[in-house]
């Protein structure tokens, strides 16, 4: 699937999501919309992990910090949803510029649980600070007067427009001399450094535009769910989903992560949410599948053009320690 | 003074107790080739390193055109046009060739090629001075190592340099890519770069370079025209030594060091 092939399966694609709504029904409605939330979140993880190759397993921080600003912007100064969820984008990136001046420069492992550790810094932020944001008993958000429909379809296309708008941003970047950049520093951060490529700032800037769209994920969440809490929003559970939905499409491609987060929320939507003991069970299988034979994701059966027990074995290889 | 002179200033790097590079001074003009040598554990590689920002030196400090750049970060040491090329290559792996080259000429001095298209274009002049145009869109994890030596240098070179600091770039080549090696340092210097080569390979490094500077134990312990520093009785005993003569080698195995 290349060039063209790969161009007109998008552009039908899109045009399926857009038109979707004709004939969904409410329960469809709702499954799209938190698949289109999940995409939004494994595409942004996908331009700090993939593009940039750091691990930022606490990207859920900004899930949780898009959620709680847009409560609060709505609850308290009345915003729209709209401008309180692009607020809540703003906060997210302009904390990601702040912590990340002094955890980026950590590489590898030590980076990943750093942001582990800001997720639970800023947690209990959340949960302490309770005049400010209800701490521990969560935040009511207005419901929207729009009827059971309106607010099911407003849903679906804000989700629709988030996931949207992270992978044209991936595509812009990937297509730039951002992309390059980043790409370069992903493969060998000294190798960048002596020709040119500022890796501080590219970082930074790509951590700020992962934090940003997963901000907005969740403020749109948020809205939708008409309430939150830091258990719910701060959760890792969440951040483990994403990364595997990445991992599963193929990390460092533009619509891999995409991919993945629609083949995983609706194989658990429709198979194991029918039995709920061995929800977590099957994640925690298809985790250890994907790292075992297929870390690249579903992207490599692309690449390589074929899907065969050999690929799988040679990966199993490759990738023993 | 020069503008584009390149000077290394009593500069002085000591890692707990060794001290790697110990008070060495030298410069470096365009046009001109300044050939380093000395024995494992010299200092050669610290030295470059130093200069091309990655790490700052103890004492001392490095000037380019005039200006202090020993503190800079290594990128805008880069995109004030010092480009640098590594011992053990580091390609970026998950790029083609051309890619690898077009990143060089992104982020390179005065970063002249912000688009992609002109980018491409100077990947393109690169590669053919270097010889890897047909190999251009290739993965770099297929390019045999010979090839990504010379991709090390070309990313380098994509920097539009005016100083290039090459880091035995031309250990393990086969004698006749040594040969073309030699060939490209000269037209780099032709075109007026100030070329700054560590160097192992004896008979390439005497043959290209202006100038020796020779390093023993982190000091400059001999600098002039190759000639005259093969018979400075220093060199001959930092390279041959008390245990080499011991083990009765004989001066010859001076060109394998």
């Amino acid at each position: 699937m290349r060039g063209s092939t790969l161009r007109l399966a998008i552009a039908v694609a899109t045009l399926a999501l857009f038109l979707g709504p004709i004939v969904l029904d409410q329960f469809w409605l709702r499954v799209f919309t938190s698949i289109f939330i999940f995409a939004a979140l494994a595409e942004g993880w996908n331009i700090i992990a993939g593009l940039t190759g750091y691990p930022a397993f606490g990207n859920v921080v900004f899930f949780g910090i898009g959620a709680y600003t847009t409560g609060i912007l709505m609850i308290k100064a009345g915003a729209p949803h709209a401008a309180a969820a692009l607020g809540g984008g703003v906060v997210a990136a302009a904390v990601a510029v702040v912590i990340g001046f002094p955890i980026l420069r950590l590489k590898g492992h030590y980076f990943a649980i750093a942001t582990l550790g800001v997720n639970e810094l800023i947690r209990a932020i959340v949960t302490n600070w309770t005049g400010f944001t209800g701490g521990g008993m969560g935040l009511t958000l207005p419901i929207m007067a729009a009827g059971v429909r309106g607010i099911y379809l407003y849903f679906y296309y804000a989700a629709l427009a988030v996931l949207m708008a992270s992978v044209v941003a991936t595509l812009l970047i990937v297509r730039s001399r951002l992309g390059f950049g980043l790409r370069s520093l992903r493969d060998d951060e000294d190798g960048a450094r002596v020709i040119g490529v500022p890796t501080t700032l590219l970082k930074t800037v790509a951590w700020a535009t992962s934090a940003f769209f997963t901000a907005l994920a969740g403020g749109v969440y948020a809205a939708w769910m008409t309430f939150i809490e830091p258990a719910n929003v701060f959760d890792m559970l969440l951040a483990v989903k994403f990364i595997v939905m990445a991992l599963l499409g193929g990390l460092g491609t533009v619509f891999g992560p995409v991919v993945g987060a629609f083949v995983l929320e609706l194989l658990s939507e429709l198979v194991w949410s029918q039995f709920l003991t061995i929800h977590l069970a099957a994640l925690g299988l298809i985790i250890m599948v994907v790292v075992i034979f297929i870390p690249r994701g579903f992207a490599e059966f692309i690449a390589a053009r074929r899907l065969s027990l050999g690929l799988f074995l040679e990966n199993v290889r490759q990738n023993r320690v | 003074m020069t503008v584009d002179r390149l000077e290394v200033m009593d500069v002085t790097r000591a890692f707990g107790g060794v001290t790697a590079v110990n008070g060495v001074s030298f410069q470096a003009d365009p046009g001109e080739v300044l050939g380093i040598i000395g024995p494992n554990g010299a200092g050669k590689t610290t030295l470059l390193n130093i200069i091309s920002g990655l790490i700052r030196p103890s004492r001392g400090e490095v000037r380019f055109g005039g200006t202090v750049i020993s503190r800079f970060a290594p990128h805008k040491i880069a995109r004030l046009g010092i480009a640098r090329a590594f011992q053990i290559a580091k390609p970026f792996s998950g790029m083609t060739v051309r890619e690898n080259v077009m990143v060089g000429a992104l982020y390179g001095r005065g970063s002249s090629e912000k688009r992609l298209a002109d980018a491409s274009q100077r990947a393109s002049e690169v590669l053919a001075f270097v010889g890897l145009a047909q190999i251009a869109e290739r993965r770099v994890r297929d390019v045999s190592i010979g090839d990504r030596k010379r991709l090390e240098f070309a990313k380098a070179l994509a920097t539009n340099p005016k100083v290039m600091l090459l880091d035995e770039v031309m250990a393990g080549l086969p004698p006749a890519e040594v040969d073309t090696a030699v060939a490209l340092v000269r037209r780099l210097a032709d075109r007026g770069i100030a070329v700054v080569l560590i160097e192992h390979v004896m008979r390439a490094v005497m043959s290209v370079s202006d100038r020796i500077l020779v390093l023993h134990h982190g000091l400059a312990i001999a600098e002039g025209k190759p000639a005259d520093v093969v018979r400075d009785p220093r060199v001959i005993e930092a390279y041959l030594g008390q245990r080499f003569a011991a083990m009765g080698v004989r001066p010859e195995g001076a060109g394998g060091a």
